[in-house]
């Protein structure tokens, strides 16, 4: 059993903001969809800390 | 007018100051997850819904003053697929899972250079799953070229394009959905 829609591409946005320096936490929303005869959408969330090292 | 003028220059003054101050393209470290869900059809059986989990962490170095320089850009995440029924048929019941939640991993690793105005990264990765399943079509491991662009000075305008999975901070723009055989 297969699935038979390979690929997937999508918008996403993300916003930054500045907890404390050199801190940021990051969030991002996109929305996908399928490449071929069949196409589904579908969407992506996350959370990301980040460090800037050279700040 | 005059006072409009005058208040659209020194809005452009304080923008331009403010963006001379900023790192071009800094150094970052980055860990996070993420979550994604989306609807497939199953060949000769049911619709299913496809989730991802994941986690993973983001290194962009670059090697060079004021953001200027060699840039090297290594991603890694890790995370698990599961498939499950959409619809009810005379064979799966709504909710069923139909493949075994499998854990999953990918690693990508980019070069480029950062000038003041324009930065790039080039590079590859990896990405298959833990129990050696069929990720994409007849291979175990699948490909996945990546690439990064920056433009302008200190702005958020930054375009990526590749494929990763599962995804991970900071992840390119276009993924594959995964090709499970069983």
């Amino acid at each position: 059993m297969q699935t038979d829609l390979e690929r997937r591409t999508g918008i996403y946005g993300r916003g930054v903001y500045t907890l404390a320096q050199p801190v940021r936490l990051g969030a991002f929303l996109g929305i996908e969809s399928t490449f071929g005869r069949d196409r589904r959408i579908g969407y992506s969330t996350g959370l990301a800390l980040t460090f800037v090292l050279d700040e | 007018m005059r006072r409009g003028l005058l208040s659209l220059g020194v809005l452009g003054l304080a923008f331009l100051s403010v963006r001379r101050v900023q790192a071009n393209d800094p150094s970052t470290v980055s860990v996070g997850g993420s979550f994604s869900e989306h609807d497939a059809h199953l060949t000769c059986g049911p619709d299913v819904r496809v989730r991802h989990a994941s986690g993973g962490a983001h290194i962009h170095k670059v090697f060079g003053d004021k953001g200027e320089g060699f840039v090297v850009d290594a991603r890694g995440g890790a995370g698990t697929t599961s498939v499950t029924t959409i619809y009810e048929d005379t064979t799966q019941a709504k909710g069923q899972t139909v493949s075994p939640t499998r854990w999953v991993g990918s690693g990508q690793l980019a070069i480029g250079y950062a000038w003041q105005s324009f930065g790039f990264a080039l590079g590859a990765g990896e990405y298959g799953a833990a129990d050696g399943a069929y990720v994409d079509g007849e291979r175990k491991r699948a490909f996945l070229p990546a690439a990064a662009f920056r433009f302008g000075r200190g702005t958020p305008f930054r375009g990526e394009a590749g494929s990763v999975r599962p995804r991970s901070p900071g992840s390119r723009g276009s993924s594959r959905s995964t090709r499970i055989s069983s």
